[in-house]
């Protein structure tokens, strides 16, 4: 079961990391990274399959594929963001995590401009 | 995506410290120094590889 090694993985991590931190806090802040980094990997091929059935529904009902792109851009750049910014959090790194989101924030709006255009030329044109 | 890694990043760290405990209390500190940075080095050869894939995995699975 996927969810059971995910667990198993991540608190033992958690007890390595716990043991590292008193001595040496780079190491266990290089720890974290790293188990992160594996359990996003150990869950990518669910993500895969959820992208596709999103496809598969979008052509179904005809809905524009240049929206669901940027849907799926903006839940990537909202995960790297929170990403990197709990571990800055992590490492007692405030400010920079609140800076990381905050680009994350601009990212993601730059990202629907073209939706809010659509939007407003559909708006436009039913009045 | 070996889990092994995991292990072997924790086991340079407890060395390291052990080593950095040792040379403290014989009272060299410039060397604990260098060795918590020379195993830092060495841990973030490993990591930023790890890292690299993460960050190409998310612009495949993405489409950045």
């Amino acid at each position: 079961m996927l969810a059971t090694k995910i667990i198993s993985f991540a608190i033992i991590s958690v007890i390595l990391i716990i043991t590292l931190r008193r001595q040496l806090p780079e190491y266990a802040i290089i720890l974290s990274i790293i188990s992160c980094i594996f359990i996003f990997f150990m869950v990518l091929p669910q993500f895969n399959n959820i992208f596709i059935a999103l496809e598969s529904l979008t052509q179904n009902f005809n809905i524009h594929s240049n929206y669901i792109l940027a849907l799926i851009k903006i839940i990537g750049i909202a995960y790297i963001c929170e990403f990197a910014s709990q571990i800055c959090i992590d490492a007692g790194e405030g400010a920079i995590a609140k800076k990381i989101e905050l680009s994350g924030k601009i990212l993601i709006i730059s990202c629907s401009i073209p939706i809010l255009n659509d939007l407003m030329e559909l708006v436009l044109n039913l009045i | 995506m070996d889990v092994n890694i995991i292990f072997q990043i924790a086991a340079v760290g407890i060395l390291v410290s052990v080593l950095n405990q040792v040379l403290i209390r014989a009272g060299r500190e410039e060397q604990a120094m260098l060795t918590t940075l020379a195993g830092l080095v060495v841990v973030l050869f490993s990591v930023i590889t790890h890292i690299n894939n993460l960050f190409m995995a998310v612009r495949d699975l993405f489409k950045l």
